[in-house]
């Protein structure tokens, strides 16, 4: 199971948007939903998350990329599925090739 | 105890009520059966972290009162919505549940019947709203075991009306920000970010933007709230001691504080137990609302298709980084002066012409201050993100000084409101429930 966080300023409310988001776009591209899980979290205990995955707003992007060799994915509009197709999901299929 | 006693029991336990509206919701989905149980379940423990994050922050700023009372001679109130929301619960967690899930089809009533067509995302300040309304509500005109339904009836009317007003309300100047109108605000600021983007369009010119300032690197970590959060507090708490030391002495300061420890470093474990605390509390809302969101979101797309979703404050931040910071800095500012006005106005008591007086609180200058600096700089470049951050930390502050003469009777210690829309009608109703003494 690929485990993915959702990763905003205080771990609410934009962050279930991308959680939602995520959710809606691997189910569309035929993932089933046993095979990921996405955790919301904030930027002050990101770290103690170890995800497979982070995917967050460009406002984060650098910050969690600097600390951890775990790949990170920004997005600049939150609520939009295509910018998150785009961006997210080329690399859940290669973390998901590769575990299997 | 008969059959009909468990059933009231159990139906009164907020935590489960919680997680019935998930299982609704999970159900409605038509999730696997294995992720109804795990989701009901995981809303249901959100609900107890909820309350126990509250323990924590109690016994974190307990000691703060004592100080406040001895060095200063008057209380201060945190507006930190999520520890207010917690510790409410004890006292009206069944109706405050009740409001929250009837809130949401009021929202989809109303969007569907009315030309605010507009379905509200933001789970956790949709609970914020239906604890202020039904607190209030509750404590006033509302009291007593007969007026439960018209309490929860009228209460949910109120959010579920706030949930399609306020966003509707956005959309013009939403639009100037993302320069699409595919959503709109869904936060309980919107009274600000209005204000920010009016008076943007007056006073400057978007082409002098804020992103073309270059902040230094460094300026990152204030990205953080819950580390501003905590750092604001040790400055808070080693102000009222050193005002309490210089009252009665280190002894009875050391002793109100509760450790035998040197004082400042009690004060340094006490605030950041405070910023633990509302971590906890962090953690109960976002499992609370993992599996409520999403479902209302199903909900909403089968009964209202063509609504706008109104979303958390945070997806515009992507569209002004750096007007972000100038907006909070700015609100920093107005809150200080506020709290300076209410203080000089007050003459040392808790309680005066400007309601209480109101603490700092990080959170909110980030979130409500940093969106008015985006909805400012969006119409009037550097000078309305100024301007709009300032009379946001100005407003807020001054509008949870005038509710918490409501607030304060539900009798939570030095706890309140924050968000700028909440003042707005926390002070509505304070006023019109304040007429029916």
């Amino acid at each position: 199971m690929i485990k993915i966080a959702a990763i905003c300023g205080m771990g609410l409310g934009s962050g279930l948007l991308v959680k939602m988001g995520v959710e809606r776009v691997l189910k569309r591209n035929g993932i089933d939903e046993r095979d990921f899980s996405v955790e919301v979290g904030d930027i002050s205990t990101a770290k103690s998350l170890w995800p497979d995955i982070f995917v967050t707003s460009t406002e984060f992007g650098a910050r969690l990329k600097e600390s951890q060799d775990i790949p990170v994915i920004e997005v600049h509009n939150l609520f939009d599925e295509k910018e998150i197709e785009a961006a997210f999901v080329p690399a859940f299929k290669e973390l998901l090739a590769n575990k299997k | 105890m008969s059959l009909l006693d468990v059933v009231v029991q159990i139906m009164s336990k907020p935590s489960i009520l919680v997680g019935l509206i998930a299982m609704v919701g999970l159900l409605s989905l038509k999730k696997p059966f294995e992720i109804v149980v795990s989701g009901t379940l995981k809303t249901i423990i959100g609900f107890i972290i909820l309350g126990g994050g509250a323990g924590i922050v109690i016994s974190a700023i307990l000691p703060l009162g004592d100080l406040m009372m001895k060095g200063f001679g008057l209380q201060g109130a945190l507006p930190v919505n999520e520890v207010f929301v917690a510790e409410a619960q004890k006292l009206y967690g069944t109706q405050i549940s009740l409001v929250f899930f009837f809130a949401f089809l009021i929202n989809l009533i109303l969007a569907r019947f009315t030309p605010m067509k507009y379905v509200f995302l933001t789970g956790h300040h949709t609970l914020f709203a239906a604890t202020l309304v039904t607190g209030i509500l509750g404590l006033t005109v509302f009291k007593g075991a007969g007026s439960e339904i018209a309490l929860i009836a009228v209460s949910a009317l109120i959010v579920g009306f706030m949930m399609v007003f306020f966003p509707w309300l956005s959309a013009p100047f939403m639009e100037k920000v993302i320069g699409t109108k595919d959503f709109v605000m869904g936060h309980f600021g919107t009274t600000n970010y209005v204000l920010s983007g009016w008076l943007g369009e007056k006073i400057g010119d978007p082409k002098e933007s804020t992103e073309n300032i270059k902040f230094p690197a460094w300026i990152g970590f204030m990205r953080e709230p819950l580390i501003a959060m905590g750092f604001v507090m040790f400055i808070i708490y080693l102000i009222a001691a050193i005002a309490a030391i210089s009252a009665v002495g280190v002894e009875e300061t050391m002793k109100m504080l509760g450790s035998g420890d040197a004082w400042w470093l009690t004060s340094f474990i006490l605030a950041l137990t405070f910023a633990g605390g509302v971590g906890v509390i962090l953690l109960g809302v976002r499992m609370i609302l993992a599996d409520i969101v999403p479902a209302f979101r199903g909900f909403a797309e089968k009964i209202v298709p063509n609504a706008t979703p109104a979303l958390d404050c945070p997806v515009v931040f992507p569209y002004g980084q750096n007007a972000v910071l100038v907006g909070y800095i700015s609100s920093i500012v107005g809150g200080l002066v506020a709290l300076g006005l209410q203080i000089a106005v007050n003459g040392g008591a808790t309680m005066g012409l400007l309601g209480g007086v109101i603490l700092p609180s990080m959170i909110i200058h980030f979130f409500v201050g940093g969106t008015s600096g985006v909805f400012g700089n969006a119409t009037g470049g550097w000078k309305g993100s100024v301007l709009g951050g300032f009379l946001t930390g100005l407003l807020f502050t001054l509008l949870a000084g005038t509710a918490l003469r409501a607030i304060g009777a539900i009798g939570i210690p030095n706890s309140t409101f924050g968000d700028t829309d909440f003042g707005v009608v926390g002070s509505i109703l304070a006023f019109i429930t304040g007429l029916f003494k």
